[in-house]
């Protein structure tokens, strides 16, 4: 038992050491891409071109999480807005986080104000979600 | 001749003090911006170290040690300068304790230390490589590459694992590990970090729901929005193709295959390394 414990407290820090940043990954061009459009974003953060300029090409790299932020803190500008739920719900889903992205694609497909043309994309992300932990939802 | 005597060491200490002054201040301000403030609604406050009070508005750098708090209707949404990300819910308090970055190495520590309310982290290039702070109350956690969701109470910590490699909840000589994303620890303050367990989706929700807030944007600032992320959406032609994709890739890797790891997904571990056990989520 004290070995199995063992092992898997190791196998968890190996784990957890795994951090794969999919930024240092990409080629060159693209990082320089990335950054350039970071650093506008930290030098004019209101500006909702550059914020999302910065998302697009935050998700173009595989940094999904920074793509998150982004659009979370479009939602403190106006926190109605079914595009910006929809596009967190595909980003939450690509990062597996399935239990928050069912929580965004609901929100969007709650709103009226979803085009028509997009509701059923998101109609079968949501069908097609994971049941990871479906029967513990409330 | 006299008075020019006496006025000479004076310039002189004038000049030095002066040149001290604006030596601290230049200090100050290259050392100073960690971040800074991407996105607030009403009047968050920031006070950073020997300042006074200032509402944060967007573009309002933010520095370490800085104490922010909000009131009931208040968010504020930061980002530093390693892109790691930290919104602060409504009726919040919080200090950011540490932040050192080097963006040639893209390393270096962030801590955080909240004594109320309720907050999300996403981490940036810090949390690849070294493990993200934050001290609450009731608990120590520990943040490594991820996403995670806070509710910081007089009497408890709820910690939850949103995205990432692992959050851990440390109080008392006890550390619970969480490495399946929806799970969630609560901590007693004073006690100890309970077992992970599924976090409720309500719960969830309810505090991302808090983090959003309810802001209403003007109608012309809302179809902006609503443009640019279509625009990054793609048509729905693309979009439809861009989701089969994301669905075929995350079948053929699905969570399960960390989930089913499941000994892994949760650690005890105790003050006596020899009663070191898993236990099943």
């Amino acid at each position: 038992m004290k070995k199995l414990g063992t092992f898997l407290l190791l196998a968890t820090v190996l784990v957890g050491c795994q951090s794969p940043d999919p930024v240092q990954k990409a080629s060159p061009e693209l990082q320089r891409e990335y950054n350039a459009a970071f650093q506008k974003m930290l030098n004019d953060p209101g500006n909702l071109d550059v914020v999302m300029a910065y998302a697009q090409v935050a998700t173009k790299t595989g940094d999904y999480e920074g793509a998150v932020g982004a659009y979370e803190s479009v939602l403190l500008v106006d926190s109605n807005l079914p595009r910006v739920k929809l596009e967190l719900g595909i980003l939450y889903y690509r990062l597996k986080s399935y239990d928050t992205s069912r929580i965004y694609l609901e929100g969007a497909l709650a709103s009226p104000a979803l085009p028509a043309e997009v509701r059923k994309p998101a109609e079968l992300l949501l069908a097609k979600m994971p049941k990871q932990s479906k029967s513990q939802r409330t | 001749m006299l008075q020019s005597k006496a006025v000479v060491p004076l310039l002189l200490r004038a000049l030095l003090v002066g040149a001290a002054v604006l030596g601290l201040f230049g200090t100050a301000h290259a050392q100073g911006r960690i971040g800074v403030t991407q996105s607030i609604q009403n009047n968050p406050v920031g006070k950073p170290p020997g300042g006074v009070d200032r509402v944060l508005r967007v573009g309002t750098d933010v520095q370490a040690n800085e104490i922010i708090s909000t009131a009931a209707d208040d968010r504020a949404h930061l980002v530093f300068l390693d892109g790691t990300t930290l919104t602060i819910g409504p009726s919040s308090s919080m200090t950011i304790d540490k932040f050192v970055y080097d963006p040639a190495t893209q390393k270096g520590e962030l801590a955080v230390n909240a004594t109320k309310g309720v907050f999300r982290i996403i981490g940036g290039r810090i949390s690849k490589t070294s493990t993200i702070a934050v001290t609450t109350p009731a608990a120590t956690m520990g943040i490594r590459g991820g996403i995670a969701v806070f509710g910081v109470q007089a009497s408890a910590t709820t910690s939850i694992l949103v995205f990432g490699n692992s959050l851990t909840v440390t109080a008392n000589g006890v550390t619970q590990t969480i490495t399946v994303p929806g799970l969630s620890v609560t901590t007693p303050t004073g006690g100890t970090p309970g077992a992970p367990t599924i976090a409720v989706q309500g719960n969830l929700a309810a505090a991302l729901g808090a983090l959003a807030g309810n802001a209403t944007a003007a109608a012309a600032t809302v179809d902006a929005i609503q443009t640019l992320v279509a625009s990054n959406l793609g048509n729905a032609v693309t979009l439809q193709a861009l989701i089969q994709a994301i669905i075929v890739a995350n079948t053929a890797t699905p969570i399960t295959t960390t989930t089913t790891s499941t000994n892994l997904a949760v650690i005890v571990v105790p003050e006596n390394p020899n009663q070191t056990q898993a236990s099943p989520n």
